[in-house]
């Protein structure tokens, strides 16, 4: 009896066995959640072999499933192209294919499926991991990164972020600034509230120490440029209702960089433009 | 054994019988909680940003780059005060970061379509969104509400703000 069993379980290992498993290719190896890929699949010697059309089934690890259908009737989205016999493959950015965050996206899984996938048709599990979308900082930034003109924004200068010496070497931080805004019929209309000789000389325009070399200065650029307490340098300063264009955060020293004898350290991060959604 | 299996049946049916369902609660019973959690006057306690997109990206949880505590940033702000009475808002000491307005009238749209109940503030900031941040509990003496900056459909600027009275 003890033969007979033997015997059994070894030709339903080998039966298992006798099927291969898919070949899986994933283009570019290395992917944000945020990048195009494509999966290329090779069923040849797989219980797919031959089988026609194939279906991707998708999941994330630990999370949730793609829009796959049912496992007897897969949906038409999730249908792969034929590269050429045996071989398949599918194209999309795994935010939009899962619809989901790139922040919920560590690791997709899948395995390729015919449309009834009743039977076992289907290849083995196959997935890969999901680089971090990296957050890159810079020496000057804005916080949000997408704001409107009637939104609370800080820009964020971070000193030691900064390769120059002079900038690196400041105790204080100022801002020269303009807009272009459009009121009315008046398209691209510029406005400076304080002049570059004036910014050291102005808290205004000064940046707030926040300690181990981050500068900040935070404003609702609608108000800050446009309400009765702006100082006024040069053009029209935006009243009753007004959309600004952009703003220019020419970061700097106290002292102006630009002019003779003005006390060291003087430098600055020349102009950076700012766009507010509309 | 047959005995047994009968006492068995009739506790049972005895028991199902003796239940009564939880009776049904009124149908505006969310609406009248809630503007009741809203009436009345209150204070900003605190303010603080979010980014949306950095947070979708899964970016650091970091002061500047998922969020900035913005109370400190604006004079006066902790004396911005906002009272709901029936269907109108008004606004005291007002500060360009709360986006409420200096007033208007209020009620509450159930037909968004994320199916979360928003409070539509008619003086509130234009491409925008208010809703609750948590449930009122009138014990917590806090309330709660966000603000939702809304370009193209995406959620580019979140404020919450709290409140007490």
């Amino acid at each position: 009896m003890k033969k007979y069993i033997l015997s059994f379980l070894l030709l339903i290992c080998v039966v298992v066995s006798s099927y291969a498993q898919a070949k899986v290719e994933i283009s570019p190896k290395n992917f944000t959640a945020e990048d195009k890929i494509t999966i290329t699949v090779d069923v040849t010697g797989t219980i797919l072999d031959g089988v026609k059309p194939l279906y991707l089934w998708a999941w994330i690890p630990g999370c949730c499933g793609a829009d796959n259908g049912d496992w007897n009737n897969s949906n038409e989205a999730n249908k792969l192209t034929e590269v050429k016999a045996n071989v398949w493959s599918i194209s999309f950015v795994p935010t939009a294919f899962y619809k989901r965050s790139a922040g919920e996206i560590n690791e997709i899984g899948f395995l390729v499926k015919a449309k009834d996938g009743t039977g076992d048709k289907k290849t083995q599990d196959m997935g890969s991991k999901v680089e971090s979308l990296v957050f890159v900082p810079n020496k000057l930034r804005v916080f949000p990164s997408q704001f409107t003109q009637d939104d609370v924004i800080t820009i964020v200068y971070d000193q030691k972020l900064d390769d120059n010496p002079s900038m690196k070497a400041l105790k204080e931080v100022y801002m020269y600034t303009d807009i272009n805004y459009d009121a009315g019929a008046d398209r691209g209309v510029f406005f400076q509230p304080v002049s570059y000789d004036g910014v050291g000389d102005s808290n205004y325009v000064k940046f707030k120490s926040e300690g181990n070399g981050v500068f900040t200065l935070t404003m609702v650029p609608s108000s800050y440029y446009g309400s009765a307490a702006t100082p006024v340098s040069e053009g029209r300063r935006p009243s009753g209702r007004f959309q600004i264009n952009s703003i220019k955060v020419h970061v700097r020293s106290k002292g102006n960089p630009f002019a003779g004898g003005a006390p060291q350290p003087a430098a600055s991060l020349g102009d950076v433009f700012l766009t507010p959604e509309k | 054994m047959k005995t047994l299996k009968n006492i068995v049946i009739c506790a049972t049916l005895l028991f199902l019988a003796s239940c009564k369902g939880f009776p049904d609660a009124p149908l505006n019973e969310a609406i009248v909680q809630e503007s009741v959690a809203l009436t009345g006057t209150w204070k900003l306690k605190k303010a603080t940003q979010f980014d949306p997109v950095a947070i979708s990206k899964g970016f650091p949880d970091e002061k500047y780059i998922r969020y900035n505590d913005i109370t400190a940033n604006f004079a006066g702000i902790t004396n911005y005060q906002i009272s709901f009475q029936g269907g109108n808002y008004t606004v005291t000491n007002p500060s360009p970061a709360v986006l409420f307005g200096t007033g208007g009238t209020w009620s509450f749209n159930d037909k968004s379509p994320d199916g979360r109940r928003k409070i539509v503030l008619s003086g509130a900031a234009a491409n925008g969104e208010v809703e609750f941040g948590t449930s009122y509990r009138p014990s917590d003496n806090q309330l709660n509400l966000y603000f939702t900056r809304i370009i193209g459909g995406k959620a580019i600027v979140r404020y919450s703000y709290e409140f007490v009275k």
